[in-house]
C-alpha cells in the first residue's frame, strides 16, 4: 500500500514549506506515496461523481511538537481547463483540520485559493455534505472550480475514513 | 512610447519562454465547455397585444487547449437565436486568445477579449445569475457580452484581483438615447483601431461569499462627424453565503460632444435559498430584484427626451438548481417607464446550462 517516490521538489518544498508554517518548524513529517485499491477507487468515485486524478496519491505524516498526529493528502482536479493541486489534512478522528490550494494553474477563477473560502471545510468529515451553496458558498467566476475541489475534499475524506487505520 | 512597450513586451516573452517549466501534474490537454438557454418570454403592454415568444436565445461552445502550463488557448463561439440567415440570428466569436500565465499576478491575454466590466460581462453562464434574461442593466448600461480585439493583463494580489484592457474602441455613429453605447461595439470584425479602449477592474474577495469592486472605461468612440470620448464608471457586489444571494450594481457612462450627456442605472437582488430549509438536495432560490434604467439620463435637448428611455422595473422570481450547473427559473416583473406611466407586464420561464 504504502512506498516512497519523490515528488516534484519545488512543489513538495512549497508543501513542507506550507505544513512547517502551520504545525510548526519542529514538527516532523514524513512523505509517502498510497496506491488506492481499484475496488475501493471505484465505489468512492461513483459516491462522489469525480474520478480521482491518478492511481497514487501523496500522503503526509505530520507530528508536531505536542505529540499530536494529522495525516495530509495531496490530490488534483480539473477546474475548467487544469488541473488544481490541492492538500487536505486530517486530524486523528478524521476531521479536516486544514485545506491548501497548493497550486492554482488556470488564469482566472482564483477565488478558492482564498483560505477564507478553504476554512469552511475545516471540521468536516466523511459523512459531512459538502454541499455547495448552503454548507459551502459559491464565488461569482468560480463555479466549475468551486464545484469540483468541494468535490475533491469529500473524496478524500471518505477515503481516509476508509484507510486511516492503514496509515 | 510604443518603440519602449514593445520592447518591454518582448524582453518579456523571451524570458518567459526560458523560464517555462512544467510541473508533474500538468498534462498537454484540450478542454471543451459550454452553456445555453431556452426562454419563454411573455411581454403584455397595458395598451397592446400580448406577445409570446420562444427561442433557444443562446448556445455557446467553450474549447481550451493548454501547451505548457504556461501557455493556453481559449476560444468562445456562441451561436444566438438558434439561426443565422439576413438579420435573424447572430453567430459570434466571443474569446479566442492565447493566455501566458507568469505568476497568480500576472496573465498576458492576446485576441478577442472582454473587458472587465460588472459581474456578468466575463461571468455569463445561465446558472449564475437568477432571472431568466440578463438583468436589464447589462444591456442598456453595459453592452453585456462586450467582447473584442486586445490584450489584456490579469491577476490576483492578496485578497485582491485585477484586469486591465486595451482592446478595440466603440463605434459612436451607433450609440442611441434607448440603449447607450450598445449598438456601437465593433465584435472583432476589421475593427476600426484609430483610438483603443482602456478597461481597468479592481475586485476585492476578502470576506467569505463577498466580491466587490469597481471599474472605469475609457474611450474617444470614433464618428463620422466628431469624435464621442465616454466614461464608464460602475460599481459591483455580490453575496453568496448562508444560503443568501444578494447583487447589486450600478454604473454610469458619461458622454462628451454628444446628444446624451449621461447614462446611468443600477439594480439589486436579494434571495434566498429555501431549499436547505425543505433539506433538499438541489437550491430553490426564490428572489426580488429592483432596477432603474435610464441610457438617456440627461441631454442636450432636456425634456421628454430624458424620460422617454428612463424605466424601473419590479420582478418577482424563482431560481431552481438540481445541480449547481442547470437551472430552472421563473420570473414575473412589472416595467413601468417614466414618460406617460406605461406599464407592461413580463413573464419568463427558462432553462439553463453550463458545463
Amino acid at each position: 500500500m504504502l512506498f516512497c517516490v519523490t515528488l516534484y521538489a519545488g512543489m513538495n518544498d512549497d508543501i513542507y514549506t506550507m505544513l512547517f508554517e502551520k504545525y510548526g518548524e519542529s514538527s516532523k513529517i514524513t512523505h509517502v506515496n498510497i496506491k488506492v485499491d481499484p475496488g475501493l477507487k471505484s465505489i468512492i468515485e461513483m459516491k462522489t461523481g469525480q474520478k480521482f486524478f491518478r492511481d497514487n496519491l501523496h500522503c503526509y505524516k505530520i507530528l508536531d511538537a505536542n505529540g499530536n498526529t494529522y495525516t495530509g493528502l495531496l490530490d488534483n482536479v480539473y477546474g475548467k481547463t487544469l488541473p488544481i493541486t490541492f492538500l487536505v489534512v486530517y486530524d486523528e478522528t478524521g476531521k479536516i483540520n486544514d485545506c491548501f490550494i497548493v497550486k492554482y494553474r488556470e488564469p482566472r477563477g482564483y477565488g478558492v485559493k482564498q483560505q477564507s473560502w478553504l476554512n469552511q471545510f475545516v471540521g468536516k468529515d466523511a459523512n459531512s455534505e459538502f454541499k455547495v451553496g448552503s454548507e459551502i458558498h459559491g464565488i461569482t467566476g468560480s463555479t466549475i472550480s468551486v464545484n469540483s475541489v468541494a468535490r475533491g475534499i469529500r473524496k478524500l475524506s471518505i477515503l481516509y475514513e476508509k484507510l486511516k487505520s492503514e496509515l | 512610447m510604443y518603440k519602449y512597450s514593445i520592447i518591454v513586451l518582448i524582453s518579456f516573452f523571451i524570458t518567459a519562454g526560458l523560464s517555462a517549466q512544467d510541473d508533474m501534474f500538468f498534462e498537454r490537454n484540450y478542454s471543451i465547455g459550454g452553456y445555453g438557454e431556452l426562454h419563454y418570454n411573455y411581454v403584455k403592454p397595458e395598451n397592446g397585444e400580448a406577445k409570446k415568444t420562444l427561442d433557444f436565445h443562446r448556445f455557446v461552445l467553450f474549447y481550451g487547449y493548454n501547451w505548457t502550463e504556461k501557455w493556453s488557448f481559449k476560444a468562445e463561439v456562441e451561436l444566438e437565436h438558434n439561426y443565422v440567415a439576413d438579420d435573424h440570428g447572430e453567430l459570434e466569436l466571443e474569446q479566442a486568445y492565447v493566455n501566458y500565465k507568469h505568476a497568480d499576478w500576472l496573465n498576458f491575454q492576446a485576441g478577442v477579449i472582454l473587458p472587465s466590466v460588472g459581474l456578468i460581462n466575463e461571468y455569463h453562464e445561465p446558472p449564475l445569475f437568477l432571472s431568466v434574461e440578463r438583468p436589464e442593466y447589462h444591456s442598456k448600461i453595459i453592452p453585456t457580452t462586450w467582447f473584442g480585439n486586445g490584450i489584456a493583463f490579469t491577476g490576483v494580489y492578496k485578497d485582491f484581483d485585477y484586469k486591465l484592457v486595451v482592446m478595440e474602441g466603440l463605434n459612436g455613429n451607433k450609440f442611441s438615447n434607448s440603449s447607450g453605447i450598445r449598438s456601437g461595439r465593433q465584435k472583432g470584425f476589421k475593427s476600426n483601431a484609430d483610438d483603443f479602449l482602456y478597461n481597468a477592474r479592481v475586485d476585492y474577495y476578502g470576506i467569505t461569499g463577498l466580491k466587490a469592486g469597481a471599474s472605469i472605461t475609457y474611450n474617444k468612440a470614433f464618428h463620422d462627424v466628431e469624435k464621442i470620448p465616454f466614461t464608464l464608471l460602475e460599481v459591483h457586489a455580490s453575496y453568496y453565503h448562508n444560503n443568501v444571494y444578494a447583487v447589486c450594481e450600478y454604473g454610469n457612462i458619461s458622454y462628451d460632444n454628444f446628444e446624451i450627456g449621461s447614462s446611468s442605472g443600477f439594480y439589486a437582488d436579494l434571495g434566498y435559498n429555501v431549499g436547505s430549509w425543505l433539506k433538499l438536495d438541489s437550491e430553490l432560490i426564490p428572489f426580488v430584484r429592483y432596477s432603474d434604467i435610464n441610457p438617456a439620463a440627461t441631454t442636450l435637448t432636456g425634456g421628454d427626451s430624458e424620460l422617454a428611455n428612463h424605466s424601473t422595473k419590479m420582478m418577482a422570481g424563482l431560481a431552481f438548481k438540481p445541480i449547481p450547473e442547470v437551472v430552472f427559473k421563473l420570473d414575473y416583473s412589472i416595467q413601468k417607464f417614466e414618460l406617460n406611466d406605461q406599464k407592461t407586464d413580463l413573464l419568463n420561464i427558462g432553462a439553463g446550462y453550463m458545463f
